[in-house]
Formats: structure tokens, C-alpha cells, sequence
């Protein structure tokens, strides 16, 4: 008997040995095929989108794909890339490290893309861009973290600015205009909320203001009441939160409940979106922050990016519009690059385009250096009260 | 005789079937489907690992996917941060792991049934709850990136680097073969069936003289140890780890692979492991689906399915040998004899 | 800041304790954790959601989210659990895990997975007392958690119903015996657990929002409320709930609020190796 239980699991080996050869097999035939296309390119120009299309990031993953299939509509109308169209692949990074690597990884090996549109968040970006910039593919980025300067990789860039602008100007404004001395700091335990609020204490002292607590949580908590009720007993002037709209619009709404009625501000516009307003409501109401876009603005860009939205029924957020002018900035590099990896980025590293976020060039590091506005939620919409220089 | 003669056959087929195993990477050029491969393996040595204590033991954990994360920031911070190499940090994870494995096991094996469920899965969160929270040395929600590839083998002239995913799979598949090794020697071990013995019932392995929890323990700490192996290597393998990855639909995944594979069985390890992998990575195509078609596959294998893939195979060979003695018997009745003679 | 902390306190305690009870009556009848417990409480806040986007006044969109938790259990019961009784308890643990994962991502698929906020009519207003100011939305989270407390204690004791779960507690096979339909009483069971789950939803959407996520860690903590209070034993889990959440409140706020949740599960282990049969609960010998 025993002598027969071993003989059944020895065939039982072989069985799977056999069963996972086949798999093996199986899944290069049929990825073998999707392989050829992707390296031949045939008629298509492959772009991956890598961003949060599920969790509580979703809508800024669901925006930025709106914007990209914006720009890459329009373009593919005006006749593509000499001539081939783009093509976007969607990757759901869930705004974690990990994930991020798995599907850029996914992307630039199986599907063959040409370049990446994304990450949204910090840290899944710094993650993936270590896989990205080895394979040589364009990394075109969201996320506000001085640390995606220092990363070394030529093909990394950024189409937003950079948290080392951002926070310098919201600093000064608040120093300056609304004569804030004492801040507490609430940040999201990241790479973006601590390298922002590492930036923002640099900055304190030229301009006389001093950090008295820094709380940190992490994303995805719903519960701030224990962080707020710290920060009301040390009688703050102001409180700086660096996070998404969705921590952003229930920490002020917790914060008025608590009775903690303080200005509050953030360094950059991650929190532009009509979703703060309708989570936080009232409690959000003059809340301040950097931005590089005004959605109001009434320049040619704007107004077209606009009228476009409209047609193709999609809400024309902040980030619909980056994304747009990262696709289009893309579209551009890619045409100058003729098909050639390392043409396109030198294009993309010399390029002179205006988008709908001001004109659109890199420095050394893939970072813009634009200046940024300062923006304040009033009645329920985002006003400009400080134009950039 | 004839039997000897078959089983010769079979152990020459099984070596040039493993042997086969190591030339796989040739015929796939694709490094995604490589990637998918290097994966399954990572979670046939976590699966079997859980197996050990859930399928040979009989004591169910929901908590293991911390012991992996354990393995997996015992290597990336020592790798990242003194810069050691794969050699050194395995054998690390393994023992850390394990020190940590035992100590849960001594709290926590002490419970039963639904019980020790839930203290598996408070130790596991909590767990996961260090990972994410002690920013300074897990880099909290952001996690730990660079993780260094292992060092270039070099026997003689001839170098392996490890550079693409097909690098790695020879290094994995030794793994998974070693892990499949010792738990064949376990389990057919004097241990082992005191183990079984403890699944089939603790009482009467107790009355025959098995220290029963001494042996849960040990079983418990062998099965952690397992994944921080795979965990380690992990680590080495993605360059990257973060905290999400080890949460409690870690141990789930990992649950559910010795579940569908069916439990107490090395090949239902391997099954469960490479349909679960497999199957989360082609639903990638549709993120929006991607889970909830994961998640009613679960459903449905375990209504219809209970034993796992391997329970099926098992009632065959039932029916199959009942078949035999029926089909012996209708002869032996044409025979004229009847079996009451 | 200690008052702060109490009434935060108090309000998550409620909906621990409304959780638990769910957690507490299932056990009760089948022996089992129902981990999908979690996606009811989302899906009742979910539905009332979308029946106020419908413009249903709120009070109808309240009941309405109630209900379609009721109907969640029930269908779970009858379309999963029921068919798997002669299975081992952990496949009905693998199963309900499962239910949980189809659950979120229907939820995320159908609505998405943006937090919204549930309204309330109360949440823009504070009452003053002395000079503390609590949030009108809170006192009536407190307030319904104690009306649902009293009325379940009267519909458990004082019903034939309720008289016949009891008796199901007790022994499931006797109370077939005694001509009683146990699949009937496992069904309300469900359904009357998963509508007050799905009650704590409601309450708790107009100030932790409202995402497919939301079940996890309420329900973890439920579930450790349950097993404070002694699994099965309803007023238990009640003044466990309360119980965890100041504790856990109390320890954000004085040590750290990252191992907020790791209280729960420090005090789910606690009880389980000192106390197994909850801090309420008697002392269960192990049938042979």
C-alpha cells in the first residue's frame, strides 16, 4: 500500500512537471504573438499609463486616462505619429511600490510600450521608474516629491513642478500675506508627504516661521480626530496638510468638528479636484495651496482643452488637463524621435511646446521650472488670489 | 518484478522531467511570461510551507502572508541598507522568521480550531502593522526600493549574472526542489506522521504518547520558516517590497492556493499556486474585473471543490479501485465461485 | 483633549458594537466566523447612497440601505453557507472570504472607488455643553445604537422568535428535532445581524465615507468586539464594542494613531489566550 501511495505521487510529479511545461509553453505561443507586434510596432505606437485605477486613488488614475485618451484621439485624428497610431495601455498601480513595478514591468515586457504616462503618487513612481529607466522608456511622471530629481535616470520627467517650488511659494505667501508664525504639519507618511514637509522646514527659517508638531498618517486612514485634537491644544496659527483631496476634505471637516478653526493650506494642487468640494463642503471652504494650473484661466490652450472635454463628455479636471499636455508633450517627442528610443528622449529633453499648463521644457533633472499660483477654495470654486511671477 | 521494472521507468522519467524543468527558459522568449514563472515558483514554496501546518498538521493559519514579509524586510533591509547579498540574508530570513514563527506558535498553538484562526490573523495584522508603521526601518507605506540582484555565480570559467528574469528561474526552481525535498523527508518522516496523527485526532495522538503541542510547535515554526524563504528571495527577486503586499489577503492568496490545490499534498501546492498566479496576472487585462472574478473563482472552487484539485484525483483512484474489485469479482463469479466460499 | 477623546470613543464604540452583534448571532447558530460580515456594513451604506442620488428622502434611503443589508445575509446564507453545512468550518471560512473579495470589487465596479459621503441631516451642527462641542451626528449614532440595543434584548427574549434562536444557540440538531425549521432560523438570524451591520454602515458613511474598502478593518474590529464580549453572547458584544472603541481611541490618542488597529487585534489576542470565553462570556468545556 504504501509502495502504491508513493508510486501515485511520483506519477503525480511527472503529471505537473508536464502540466507546467505546457503552461510554460502555451503562454509563450500565445504571448510570442503579442511579442512580435509590440516589437515590430506594425501600425501602432504602444504608451502605458501606469496609475491608481482602483482604490481610493481611483479618480486621479480615472482622470489622467481621461486626459490621455484625450490628447491621444486628437492626435491619432491629425493623422498619429508619421504616420501610426498610439495606442494606450492601462495599468493599475494601486498607488503602492509594488504593484507599480509589477505592471510597468508587465507593460514594457509583454505589451512593448514605448513609453510610460504616470504614476500619479511618489513612491510607486520612484519604484517603477528603477525598471523603466534601465529598458530605456520614457517615464513621464505626476508626482510632486523633490526626490524624483535626484534619481539619475534620462529618461525620467516630470509634468508637474517639482515640491521644491511648490513649497517655497505657499511658504512665503503664508508667511508673508496671512502672517502665520506657528504651523503644525499633517502629512501623509510617503515619500510625498515627507520629502513636501522636509522641503517646507528647510524654508521656515529665512522666513521666521517655525514647525511646533509634524503628525503624520498614513494614505487610506479615515480617522484623524486623535492627530487634530493633538494639534488643537498647541494653538497652531495654521495647519499644513500635505495629502490627497480625499484626507484633505475629511480632515477639515474632522478638524471643525473637533472645534480646531485654523487656516489651513497645502503645498501643491494635488487636492484640485471638484471631489474636495463635494466630500468637504463647507469645511474646506479657504483652503490654500500652490498650484500650476488654473482651470479659469482664459488662454487659447485652456479654452480648447475645454471645448475638446465637452465634446467627448469628460470632466475637465487638473489632472485631466496635465495629463493631456503630458500626452501631447509625448506625441511630440516621439514624432522628432522617428521611431528611435534615444532620439525621442533627447526630443523630449530639448522640447518647446505651450500647453495648457504654460510652456512645457526640462532642466537636467526632467523637472519643469515654471512658477507656480496660489489658489484658494472660495464658494464652493478654486480662485486664484496670487498669479505666478 | 514487473512493478520493479515500472518503477525504475518512473524515477528515470521524473529525473529527466526535473532535468527538462531547468531548460524551460529556452523556449520562452517572452521575459513577462519568465516573470509569471519566477512568481508561480515563489508561491509553491509559500504554499508548501503553509501546507506543512494547515494540510499535514491539521492547524489552520490565516497570519502566514507576515511570515513571507517578515523573510522579505529581513532581506531588503539588510541587503539595502549593510549591503549584503542573497547568501548571507536567506539563511537571516530563515532564522528570523523561524525565531519569530516560534514564538507565535508557542503564544498562539495552544488554541484551537476557529480560535487559533483568529489569533493567527491578529498576529499577522499586527505584523503587517509594524511593517507599515516603523517607518525608519521599513520605510513605512513607501517601502524599501533597490533591493541588490544576488551576486554573479561563477563555476570556473563559466558566469551566471543575474540580470534578466531568466536568470533567476534556475535559482528558484533549486529552491522549490529543495522545499519540495524536505517536505517529502518530513512528512514520511517519524515526525511527520505524528503530525497526521495530531490532524486525524489530537486526543488520540495524545494518548498515544505524541507530544502533541511540542510537535505543533516545531511543525509551526519549520512551516514560517518556509516563508521567509520565499519571502528572502522574494525580496532579491523584485528589488522592491512594500507593506500592502503582506496584508491579510497575503495569507488569503496563500490559503486559498493549498485550498484549490487540495490540501495535504506537495502536487496541490504546486496547482494551487500556478492557477492562482496565473490567473491574477491574465486578469490584469481587465482591472476593474480583475478581483471580482478572482474572488467568485474562490467561491465556487470551494462549494464545488471542497477537497481542492487534488481531491478530485484522489476520489478517482477510489472509484477506480472499487471498479477493480467489482470487475474481479463479476469474474470470479462467471467463474461459478462465489467469495462467501 | 480627554473628553475629545471619550466621545470619539463612544461613537466608534457604537458601531463595534453594532457590528458584533452580527458576528455573535451567526456564531451563534452555525459555529462560524463570517468574514463577509464586513461587506454587508458596506453594502447597506452603499444603497442608501444611491437611493439619495435617486433624490429618496434620507429617512426612506436609511431603511432602504437597512434592508438591502438584510437581503444581503440572506442571500449569502442561502446561496453560499447553506449549501456548504456538511462542509469542514474552514471552507466556510475560505468561502466567506471569497464572498467578501466579490463583494468589494462588485461594489467598486458598480460605483466605483472614490469615497463619498453619505449625508446627514444632523452633521453640520454642533451642540454645546459647557464648552465642549459635540457633533449633533454623533448623539445620534449613540442614541440609534441604543434604541437597535434595547430592541434586539426584547426581540430575543421576548418573542417566540426570538425564543427559537435562542434555542438554536443552544443546540441546532435538538431544535430541528423540536419541529423547528433551522434553515428558517439561520435565515433571520442572517438577516437580522447583517441589517444591523449594514445599520453601523449608514451611520458611519456622513463621517467615514462611503467606499468599497470600508468592511475591512470594521469589521475586524467587530469581529474582536464579538470575541471580547464571549462569542454568542449578544449584550457581550455590545458592551465589548463600546468597550474597544475608547480603548482604542484613548491609545491613538496618547501613544500612537499608525497602531490604532493594532489595539484591537493586541486585545483580540489578550482575550483569546487569557479568556477564550470573552470577558462576559462562561466557561465552555471542549466536547470530547
Amino acid at each position: 500500500m504504501a509502495n502504491s501511495t508513493k508510486l501515485i505521487g511520483k506519477k503525480m510529479v511527472m503529471f505537473m512537471v508536464l502540466a507546467i511545461l505546457l503552461v510554460g509553453c502555451s503562454a509563450t505561443n500565445t504571448s510570442s504573438g503579442n511579442g512580435s507586434s509590440a516589437s515590430e510596432g506594425g501600425d501602432t505606437i504602444k504608451v502605458g499609463l501606469q496609475a491608481p485605477m482602483t482604490g481610493d486613488n481611483a479618480q486621479y488614475g480615472q482622470d489622467m486616462k481621461n486626459g490621455v485618451e484625450l490628447a491621444f484621439k486628437k492626435i491619432n485624428s491629425d493623422g498619429g505619429i508619421n504616420g501610426k497610431k498610439l495606442k494606450l495601455i492601462v495599468g493599475d498601480d494601486k498607488a503602492t511600490p509594488s504593484e507599480a513595478v509589477a505592471v510597468v514591468n508587465k507593460m514594457i515586457m509583454n505589451n512593448g510600450v514605448k513609453a510610460i504616462i504616470g504614476g500619479y503618487n511618489s513612491s510607486p513612481t520612484l519604484a517603477a521608474q528603477e525598471v523603466s529607466g534601465p529598458a530605456k522608456v520614457l517615464h513621464l511622471n505626476m508626482g510632486a516629491s523633490p526626490e524624483l530629481s535626484k534619481q539619475n535616470n534620462k529618461y525620467l520627467f516630470r509634468v508637474i513642478l517639482t515640491g521644491s517650488v511648490y513649497v517655497p511659494a505657499v511658504m512665503r505667501y503664508m508667511s508673508e500675506e496671512k502672517k502665520v508664525k506657528k504651523i503644525a504639519a499633517l502629512f501623509e507618511n510617503t515619500d510625498y508627504g515627507i520629502t513636501m514637509y522636509d522641503a517646507a522646514k528647510e524654508s521656515t527659517k529665512e522666513l521666521g516661521v517655525e514647525f511646533i508638531t509634524a503628525e503624520k498618517y498614513n494614505p487610506g486612514d479615515k480617522n484623524f480626530s486623535a492627530q487634530l485634537s493633538k494639534i488643537k491644544t498647541l494653538n497652531a496659527d495654521a495647519v499644513m496638510v500635505v495629502g490627497l483631496y480625499n484626507e484633505v476634505a475629511l480632515i477639515e471637516q474632522q478638524a471643525r468638528q473637533a472645534g480646531l478653526n485654523v487656516q489651513f493650506f497645502s503645498p501643491d494642487d494635488s487636492m484640485y479636484s471638484k471631489q474636495l468640494i463635494t466630500l468637504g463642503g463647507d469645511a474646506v471652504e479657504n483652503h490654500i495651496f500652490a498650484s500650476m494650473i488654473d482651470l479659469n484661466a482664459d488662454t487659447e490652450e485652456m479654452n480648447e482643452f475645454k471645448k475638446l472635454a465637452k465634446e467627448n463628455n469628460i470632466p475637465a479636471q487638473a489632472n485631466t488637463a496635465i495629463a493631456y499636455d503630458a500626452a501631447m508633450a509625448l506625441a511630440k517627442a516621439l514624432t522628432e524621435g522617428g521611431g528611435e528610443a534615444e532620439k525621442a528622449r533627447d526630443a523630449l529633453a530639448n522640447i518647446q511646446y505651450n500647453g495648457i499648463t504654460g510652456p512645457i521644457k526640462f532642466d537636467k533633472n526632467g523637472d519643469r521650472s515654471n512658477t507656480p499660483m496660489i489658489m484658494q477654495v472660495q464658494k464652493g470654486d478654486f480662485v486664484v488670489i496670487k498669479e505666478s511671477e | 518484478m514487473g512493478q520493479f521494472k515500472h518503477r525504475g521507468f518512473l524515477k528515470i522519467g521524473l529525473i529527466l522531467a526535473v532535468a527538462a524543468l531547468f531548460f524551460l527558459p529556452l523556449g520562452i522568449s517572452n521575459p513577462y511570461v519568465m516573470y509569471i514563472i519566477n512568481l508561480i515558483l515563489i508561491y509553491v514554496l509559500l504554499s508548501l510551507g503553509l501546507d506543512l501546518i494547515v494540510g499535514y498538521t491539521g492547524q489552520v493559519s490565516i497570519g502566514h502572508g507576515a511570515f513571507f514579509g517578515i523573510g522579505a524586510y529581513v532581506a531588503a533591509i539588510l541587503g539595502k541598507n549593510l549591503g549584503f547579498s542573497l547568501w548571507i540574508n536567506l539563511p537571516l530570513s530563515i532564522a528570523v522568521t523561524a525565531l519569530i514563527g516560534f514564538a507565535i506558535g508557542f503564544i498562539g498553538l495552544k488554541l484551537i480550531e476557529e480560535y487559533l484562526v483568529m489569533a493567527t490573523l491578529a498576529f499577522g495584522t499586527i505584523i503587517w502593522l509594524v511593517f507599515l508603521n516603523w517607518t525608519d526601518l521599513t520605510g513605512g507605506p513607501m517601502g524599501i526600493s533597490g533591493i541588490p540582484a544576488p551576486p554573479t555565480i561563477k563555476l570556473g570559467s563559466f558566469e551566471f549574472p543575474f540580470i534578466q528574469y531568466h536568470d533567476y528561474y534556475p535559482l528558484l526552481l533549486i529552491f522549490v526542489l529543495l522545499g519540495i525535498l524536505i517536505t517529502r523527508l518530513i512528512i514520511h518522516s517519524g515526525f511527520g506522521r505524528a503530525c497526521t496523527a495530531i490532524r486525524e485526532d489530537e486526543l488520540a495522538a495524545q494518548a498515544m504518547g505524541i507530544p502533541v503541542f511540542k510537535t505543533k510547535v516545531m511543525m509551526f515554526t519549520i512551516s514560517a520558516a518556509f516563508c521567509g524563504a520565499a519571502g528572502a528571495l522574494y525580496a532579491h527577486f523584485l528589488h522592491v517590497v512594500s507593506p500592502e503586499t503582506f496584508a491579510f489577503g497575503m495569507s488569503v492568496t496563500i490559503l486559498t492556493m493549498v485550498m484549490i490545490g487540495g490540501q495535504g499534498s506537495i502536487a496541490g501546492s504546486i496547482i494551487g499556486a500556478s492557477i492562482l498566479t496565473v490567473s491574477s496576472e491574465v486578469l490584469r487585462e481587465t482591472p476593474e474585473l480583475r478581483m471580482l472574478i478572482y474572488g467568485l473563482l474562490i467561491v465556487i472552487m470551494i462549494m464545488f471543490f471542497p477537497k481542492g484539485i487534488m481531491g478530485l484525483f484522489k476520489i478517482s483512484k477510489k472509484r477506480l479501485l472499487q471498479r477493480n474489485i467489482q470487475a474481479k469479482k463479476a469474474a470470479v463469479e462467471k467463474e461459478g465461485l462465489s467469495y462467501e466460499q | 483633549m480627554f473628553v475629545d477623546q471619550l466621545i470619539n470613543g463612544i461613537v466608534l464604540g457604537s458601531i463595534y458594537a453594532l457590528m458584533a452583534i452580527g458576528y455573535t448571532m451567526v456564531w451563534n447558530v452555525l459555529r462560524f466566523i463570517n468574514f463577509a460580515h464586513g461587506e454587508v456594513y458596506m453594502g447597506g451604506a452603499f444603497v442608501s447612497l444611491y437611493l439619495l442620488l435617486l433624490d429618496t428622502p434620507i429617512w426612506l434611503a436609511y431603511i432602504g440601505g437597512v434592508c438591502a443589508g438584510a437581503l444581503l445575509g440572506y442571500l449569502m446564507e442561502k446561496m453560499v453557507y447553506m449549501r456548504m453545512r456538511s462542509a469542514p468550518k474552514l471552507n466556510l471560512l475560505i468561502a466567506a472570504i471569497g464572498i467578501s473579495i466579490v463583494l468589494q470589487n462588485l461594489a467598486q465596479y458598480i460605483w466605483g472607488a472614490t469615497p463619498e459621503r453619505l449625508t446627514s441631516p444632523f452633521l453640520s451642527k454642533n451642540i454645546a455643553i459647557g464648552d465642549m462641542m459635540i457633533n449633533q451626528h454623533y448623539i445620534f449614532i449613540i442614541i440609534l445604537t441604543i434604541v437597535v440595543m434595547i430592541a434586539l434584548e426584547l426581540f430575543i427574549n421576548r418573542t417566540l422568535m426570538g425564543k427559537a434562536v435562542q434555542a438554536a444557540s443552544q443546540n441546532i440538531n435538538a431544535t430541528q428535532l423540536m419541529g423547528i425549521n433551522a434553515n428558517k432560523i439561520i435565515s433571520i438570524t442572517f438577516a437580522i445581524g447583517s441589517a444591523v451591520g449594514a445599520l453601523a454602515g449608514i451611520l458611519v458613511g456622513p463621517v467615514f465615507l462611503v467606499y468599497p474598502t470600508m468592511g475591512v478593518f470594521a469589521g475586524l474590529k467587530g469581529f474582536t468586539a464579538s470575541v471580547m464580549g464571549g462569542m454568542g453572547n449578544i449584550p457581550g458584544a455590545m458592551i465589548a464594542g463600546l468597550l474597544l472603541g475608547i480603548i482604542e481611541s484613548f491609545a491613538a490618542g496618547f501613544i500612537s494613531s499608525g497602531y490604532r488597529d493594532a489595539v484591537a487585534m493586541v486585545i483580540l489576542l489578550f482575550i483569546l489566550l487569557v479568556r477564550p470565553q470573552g470577558i462576559f462570556g462562561k466557561v465552555i468545556q471542549q466536547k470530547v
